[in-house]
């Protein structure tokens, strides 16, 4: 046989290769591991089940000379302040190309009994609080580009709270990179929320410097203990960027979850969500907004499994798109058959605005417990012609009453946020996103 | 709890009210299946060549593929050299009148409840009985032919009408669709062709009565219906089976044409197949393939199944709407038990302008059972104003079964409206208690419900399916309270 080039899943992992040797054993063969899977998984093909709709061959594979992004501050010269949200009061740490930049955070006045902090240091200095949570949901069963994280991450955000701890502001992370289209960044968020304890956060990710474009590769992971709270906003807007952002959520008796994801201009985006609802009256609200235009691409994968009694779930994604974009939402819902009780809703709805876009669906329900309330509903249609006529009917331009529409549309996820300052935030940007 | 539980364990012991095996001896082919079993089944129907080609082309195509293995349905590998590829009960001559019908074949039929002469005298019915895989007896025919209406045996329209089943066999479902239909394609022995003439009202319901007999024979059915502009015809399967230990394997095929404008096509099954014991052991494995094309303007295609038996059901009927204007619709009751499995549910593919689809779904599972609904929804580009609507609800009774929905919607036409909402639920202790206060026994409360749930299928049939699919219903599921 004659020797092939080199294939793109051995070229990142040459470049990973040198990078492996760390002080912490469990961290060190974890890497090791999750390497070595990924390059016998390779990168998943639409053959599979899980990625029919989004072709990560073209996305990546053709990627002649992958390198990793590494940290720097070229073009970060004026400081971080202009990546604030206006008028939110919060904590803040910055992540440059998925490494913790200590020097930017802004921790005063942090709780006692919350820790955050860098993962390296975490695992330096905090080994015994790490170990039992870092990588223990994502497996390698799962999807390749996990364990490509999980292999390549160097120093992710650690966020350890203790039992009773109430952040008392949202903590703001903003992931700042810098690359090309060549490039990976890994960045990796670990928060461990005690019992009776709360965090909301806030994650914004943005270009700095002479960036064009980046493929990053994310994963959170998130437990939280009995009775504990937790609030997760990220906004995708990363211009021109490849994302993959998995979140891995295991959830506690009595304990409340909260996540909306927002995408507006990454280029190709792919979000998986998995979230364990592992003891009664465990709670997860899963939000998503999407707007898509040009050639985006994007795709929502969630997955909540109910796995015990009394357990709530509730989902609500929307997209529009424009252009030749193309969405995709899968959503599963499992009942394992112990979750007698379940209440788990599951919805998303879609407006196609021109002629070449594309949206997939597909609203799964797989169900093994009988005293339980599940249903699902997908729609994909267009403005409502009547009510645009209605708006022109009392002398409101077409244009406008579209995007009065569109905003109302919107608004329906982005009311659960409940940080008013990013939702004021975030509204402004969707309004001046809104096809024009 | 405990009251539950021994209904429940009643209705799992039922004895298959169909299993009995008729003694009628079979001509059959060799088992396995080779180039040679092909030509074997070919030269014992006198078939053209152009026919014994296409069997082998499939055939050739099939030993290229793999068994797809995607489904959520498990069941035993296949050997598909264990299987007798033709059985025939002979000897098979043609027959003036029902009086020359093998008397143990006849009774057999009135142990269906399907008399031919009783058919022929008291009920609008024309019937042609498959008995595993020939065509024994066509009743009505020459009423329908005064019409133009041709209703008769595979085997016989290709000797009679070539030109029409050269024109439309595999138009539909090609011979190299799927590992089943090449299979089906390479071997399949007969099955029904009903084609309707231009303007004509199909005046009586067409129906077929499949019934598996012969131990170890599969049953490779092919279906075929045209219906010309301005046509209509309702055709209707109905299945049993006889109690077997061992699996057996149908793979059958079924394609509609809704050629002109205006054709349209209602197809209703109820399928009652062996579904095994209250083990899991035995059972048909229903591998079937249906696909219809409306090609007309304004053309309609209908599909209504009700699948309460065989131990694994896995199918998706199907409509292409190629057509302006034209209507797919698809509704159905599946109802497992005990160890069934099944993985069912439609496409609708809208390619025409204006095109609009139903999905109702109605899955029941029981015992052990696991019900699955996998639906595929695509709009075209050109599909401007398709509009789709579909439900898919799932009812549960006990705790040991599962229900699945998996349905996809592929949308590329911003005009589209496409819904698509299911729900899981079981029988509310609350309804049941309410019909109980009104004096219904426990029973009868589940069946009302139940039967209420499953209405708006069971209104797409045909009168006498209705009541056929009401018991089958009730047989399957009696008392069972989830």
């Amino acid at each position: 046989m004659i020797m092939e080039e080199l294939t793109f899943e051995n070229k990142l992992a040459d470049l990973l290769k040198f990078d492996l040797e760390v002080e912490n054993e469990y961290l060190r063969e974890l890497r090791r591991e999750s390497l070595k899977f990924f390059v016998a998984k390779g990168l998943p093909t639409r053959k599979e089940e899980e990625w029919k709709y989004s072709d990560t061959r073209r996305t990546f594979k053709y990627i002649a000379n992958p390198k990793t992004a590494h940290y720097t501050e070229n073009g970060l010269e004026n400081g971080v302040s202009k990546y604030a949200v206006p008028g939110l009061d919060c904590y803040t740490v910055v992540l440059i190309n998925g490494v913790y930049a200590a020097s930017h955070a802004n921790l005063s006045g942090l709780p006692k009994g919350a820790l955050i902090c860098g993962l390296d240091e975490a695992f330096r200095d905090y080994s015994g609080h790490i170990e039992d949570y870092y990588a223990r949901q994502s497996s390698h069963a799962e999807n390749a580009f996990t364990d490509l994280n999980t292999a390549a991450a160097t120093s992710g955000l650690f966020v350890y709270l203790e039992n009773g701890v109430k952040v008392d502001k949202p903590l703001h992370i903003v992931q700042l990179f810098n690359g090309n289209k060549e490039s990976f960044a890994y960045p990796r968020n670990l928060f461990v929320v005690g019992d009776k304890s709360s965090l909301a956060v806030v994650e914004t990710q943005h270009h700095f410097g002479a960036s064009d474009g980046i493929n990053i590769i994310a994963i959170s992971e998130i437990t939280l203990m009995d009775e504990a709270s937790m609030q997760y906003y990220l906004l995708e807007e990363s211009e021109n960027s490849s994302l993959v952002q998995a979140t891995y959520a295991d959830i506690g008796r009595n304990a409340h979850f909260d996540t909306n994801t927002i995408t507006i201009n990454s280029a190709w985006v792919r979000n998986d969500l998995e979230i364990c609802l592992n003891d009664e009256h465990s709670e997860a609200h899963l939000n998503g907004l999407f707007l898509a235009t040009g050639e985006q691409h994007i795709d929502n994968h969630t997955m909540v499994d109910h796995r015990l009694p009394h357990c709530n779930s509730n989902q609500l994604y929307k997209g529009v798109l424009n252009g030749k974009s193309s969405g995709v939402f899968n959503g599963k819902i499992f009942v394992q058959r112990d979750a007698q009780k379940t209440n788990a809703y599951q919805s998303s709805k879609n407006i196609l605005l021109s002629e070449d876009a594309v949206m997939n669906t597909k609203p799964q329900l797989e169900i093994f417990a009988d005293d339980v309330k599940c249903s699902h509903g997908t729609t994909t249609g267009q403005l409502d012609e009547e009510a645009l006529f209605y708006l022109r009917a009392r002398g409101i331009g077409e244009h406008q009453a579209r995007v009065l529409l569109l905003t109302a549309y919107a608004q329906e996820v982005l009311e659960k946020i409940q940080i008013d300052a990013f939702r004021t935030y975030l509204t402004k940007k969707i309004e001046h996103q809104l096809p024009r | 709890m405990a009251e539950d539980k021994e209904i429940l364990d009643q209705v799992t012991q039922g004895e298959y009210k169909y299993g009995f095996v008729s003694d009628i001896e079979s001509d059959a082919a060799p088992m396995g299946l080779s180039e040679d079993i092909v030509r074997f089944i070919s030269a014992k129907k006198n078939e053209p060549t152009w026919l014994l080609d296409w069997r082998l082309k499939a055939y050739r195509h099939w030993l290229t593929m793999e068994e797809p293995n995607w489904q959520n349905i498990h069941y035993p590998k296949i050997n598909y050299q264990d299987i007798i590829y033709y059985s025939a009960p002979k000897p098979k001559k043609v027959l003036n009148s029902m009086d020359e019908v093998d008397p143990e074949l006849r009774a057999t039929f009135e142990k269906l409840g399907i008399s031919l002469d009783e058919q022929k005298r008291l009920s609008n019915v024309a019937v042609d009985a498959v008995l595993d895989s020939v065509s024994v007896a066509t009743t009505f025919r020459a009423k329908l032919s005064e019409l133009g209406v041709i209703f008769c045996s595979f085997s016989d329209a290709v000797k009679e009408h070539p030109e029409l089943i050269r024109q439309y066999l595999g138009s539909v479902v090609p011979a190299t669709d799927n590992f089943f239909t090449a299979l089906n394609s390479a071997v399949f022995s007969d099955g029904s062709f009903c084609y309707i003439p231009k303007g004509v009202r199909c005046p009586m319901e067409l129906s077929t009565y499949f019934r598996i007999n012969a131990a170890n024979t599969g049953q490779f059915e092919r279906t075929l219906i045209v219906a010309e502009e301005d046509s209509y015809v309702s055709y209707l399967e109905g299945c049993t089976a006889p109690m077997r230990d061992e699996n057996q394997l149908h793979a059958a095929v079924v394609e509609l044409i809704a050629v002109g404008r205006n054709a349209q096509i209602k197809y209703s099954t109820v399928q009652n197949w062996y579904p095994g014991n209250k083990d899991g052991v035995g059972g048909i494995f229903n591998f079937v393939t249906k696909r219809g094309i409306c090609l007309g303007e304004a053309s309609k295609i209908s599909w209504t199944q009700v699948e309460t038996g065989s131990a694994v059901t896995w199918k998706y009927p199907s409509c292409i709407l190629k057509g302006d204007h034209s209507v797919g619709e698809f509704y159905s009751v599946a109802v497992t038990n005990n160890y069934q499995q099944a993985d069912t549910g439609t496409k609708m593919i809208h390619i025409g302008r204006n095109t609009k689809s139903t999905i109702v779904s109605k899955g029941i599972s029981a015992g052990k059972s696991n019900n699955s609904y996998r639906g595929l929804v695509r709009i075209g580009k050109s599909a401007k104003n398709a509009r789709n609507f579909s439900q898919c609800d799932s009812l549960l009774m006990g705790d040991q079964c599962g229900a699945h929905t998996f349905p996809y919607l592929e949308v590329s036409n911003p005009t589209a409206i496409v819904e698509h909402e299911a729900t899981t639920s079981k029988i509310g202790e609350d309804q049941i208690f309410y019909c109980k206060q009104r004096g219904l026994s426990q029973e009868d409360a589940v069946n009302l419900i139940v039967n209420g749930y499953c209405k708006e299928v069971f209104n797409q049939l045909p009168m006498e399916f209705a009541v056929e699919a009401q018991k089958l219903l009730a047989v399957s599921l009696e008392g069972s309270v989830g």
